[in-house]
């Protein structure tokens, strides 16, 4: 049975469909991968299904509860944590106590929190820099600080959103390793979005594609990969005969 | 590296308040009366950092609760004629609910938005009070005393009073140093650096928020009742103006907020200023207080927004980053 079902979900911003009518089905111990261009609803999907924003209609079930009607914070204790494309230490604790925080999802006991604190630190390999401030943090490590965080809240599920993004090729070399690392010794499912196409297509053993806030594609990085309507959405589709660019969405 | 600094700021703290509690055994009573004045003020500036410093939530309308505390001891004591400790409970409970009833609505408010319905409920509650005929509308309600005992909260020697708000002002002193190493001032904490991300990690914003409301306006009400039962009146011009609310936010502000030690050193410096300028100006220096509260406020929000302790933490940060980087 999946870990995560989505039914129907719709969204709309006024005139705009972010999520239009999209069903995914997430497995217990699975990585997916979910791509699209800009603007094509990977944020605000993750957005609905963690309660940030409303769906209009539509069911997300999670590790068989319904969704429907509770908060972020409730889903958070469910067992399924976000992070942000930008990240959001608080910057007034250090890195230690900002890892408590999720902590205490699972705890009232201050020492227990900084125990697991300090093993979360071990495991992101962050234990040297356990009393820095916030300020003193590379990008690389407030990305990192933001998974472990997650992390500290022993979830089920994590959605992450773009952890990669602005990080140099080998930092982001560290990071899939890390999320390789979360998945096979700690059995976590994850839903990475993720723009850089190298480093999804290994990682994970299922893609969907979002466009338009459609989902237009689903299935193995390589059935993905010669999909039309990805080519198109990632592209722009040409009609060889007349010439004439008739579809660009990445512009 | 962090607990050191802590603990400086702790023994700090700790020697303030014994200095606060040896000092007025050796002075007159208009001494101790002072004292008294201080000892309450800081009781209220660290209730008021509770919700404003460690949850981020400022609160520009805190008298409400000092007032709220004052007058339902008054009304139950002096109308109902009960036992003060009973007024004590009655304004209590009756701020517990108060900031219930005000929490549900205002604390989905965020930034500016909650400050300023802070301010509206301080007004509406002092206009309320002023045309409340019940209660002696703008003349106030008097407390006769008739016994003196600890029993009946009144005491004929003022050092007494002295000891009953000293040791309400320990018993806040050691809830604040309970609420820095918590779960729950972990999570004001949280909210205040960025409640959206405090929210994906379990943090509940609303019910978090509301605990440190309550807290901080059960706590102010204590300071109202002793009021009530130390001055024997109240009246709205005493109870619920906004004086006192600038008055409370100030000494947390000047002093640092989010920190144990700040509100009582921002009571140490705020009450002798407008004790001062009372006694030296007296009823031709009326609002030279506010005057001066007025230049504090742009001096801290333009130079120094954290306050004295932030000057400490000035001083012992840039090592440590330094320190930090080479290791």
């Amino acid at each position: 049975m999946g870990l995560l079902q989505i039914r129907e979900l719709n969204k709309r911003f006024g005139g705009v469909k972010a999520l239009d009518c999209v069903d995914l089905e997430v497995n217990q111990g699975e990585i997916v991968g979910l791509i699209g261009p800009n603007g094509a609803g990977k944020s605000t999907l993750f957005a609905v299904i963690t309660a940030y924003l409303k769906s209009d209609n539509g069911n997300v079930i999670f590790n068989g509860i319904n969704l429907q009607g509770l908060r972020t914070d409730q889903i958070a204790k469910l067992g399924m944590v976000r992070t942000f494309q930008i990240v959001r230490p608080i910057k007034e604790m250090n890195v230690r106590e900002n890892i408590m925080v999720g902590a205490f999802i699972n705890t009232n006991k201050v020492s227990l929190a900084n125990k697991i604190a300090y093993e979360t630190l071990d495991f992101i390999g962050m234990s040297e820099k356990s009393e820095y401030n916030i300020s003193a943090l590379t990008l690389a490590d407030k990305k990192r600080l933001e998974v472990g965080r997650a992390l500290a809240t022993s979830p089920k599920l994590i959605l992450l959103d773009e952890v990669m993004a602005g990080l140099t090729p080998s930092e982001s070399h560290d990071a899939v390793k890390l999320i390789r690392r979360i998945n096979d010794e700690l059995k976590i499912t994850l839903i990475i979005v993720e723009h850089v196409m190298e480093v999804i297509m290994p990682l994970s053993k299922k893609i969907v594609v979002l466009d338009y806030g459609a989902k237009i594609a689903e299935g193995t990085p390589h059935e993905v990969s010669i999909n039309p309507l990805v080519i198109s959405a990632y592209l722009g589709s040409f009609d060889a005969k007349s010439g004439v660019k008739l579809h660009d969405s990445t512009s | 590296m962090k607990l050191p600094r802590k603990f400086t700021e702790y023994a700090i703290l700790i020697i303030i308040i014994v200095t606060i509690f040896i000092v007025p055994h050796f002075v007159s009573s208009f001494g101790i009366h002072f004292f008294i004045i201080l000892t309450m003020y800081a009781i209220m500036a660290i209730a008021w950092n509770w919700v404003g410093g460690y949850a981020g939530q400022v609160s520009v309308g805190h008298a409400v609760y000092f007032g709220i505390g004052a007058y339902s001891t008054a009304i139950v004591q002096e109308m109902f004629k009960l036992n003060p400790w009973f007024g004590l409970l009655t304004g209590v409970l009756v701020a517990l609910l108060f900031s219930l009833a005000v929490g549900l609505p205002t604390l989905r408010l965020s930034g500016r938005y909650f400050v300023i319905s802070t301010l509206a409920i301080g007004e509406i509650m002092y206009s309320l009070v002023m045309g409340w005929d019940f209660v002696g509308g703008g003349g106030g309600i008097y407390i006769k005393k008739i016994f003196y005992s600890f029993r009946s909260l009144t005491f004929t020697n003022i050092i007494s009073y002295f000891y009953l708000i000293f040791a309400f002002f320990l018993l806040s002193t050691v809830l604040t140093i309970w609420l820095e190493n918590s779960k729950l001032g972990f999570y004001l904490r949280a909210i205040k650096g960025d409640d959206e991300g405090a929210r994906a990690l379990g943090v509940d914003l609303r019910t978090n928020k509301q605990i440190a409301l309550s807290m901080s306006a059960m706590m102010t009400a204590i300071c109202g009742v002793f009021w009530v039962n130390y001055a024997s009146f109240i009246d709205p011009e005493s109870a619920f103006i906004n004086t006192i609310s600038v008055r409370i936010l100030l000494m947390a502000a000047v002093g640092g907020t989010g920190t144990a030690l700040g509100p009582v050193l921002g009571a140490l410096i705020i009450i002798p200023l407008t004790e001062s300028s009372r006694v030296l100006f007296g009823s031709s220096g009326r609002g030279l207080d506010l005057l001066i509260y007025g230049f504090l406020i742009m001096i801290i929000a333009v130079a120094q927004p954290r306050g004295i302790m932030g000057l400490f933490n000035r001083l012992s940060k840039p090592q440590k980053i330094d320190q930090e980087l080479i290791t």
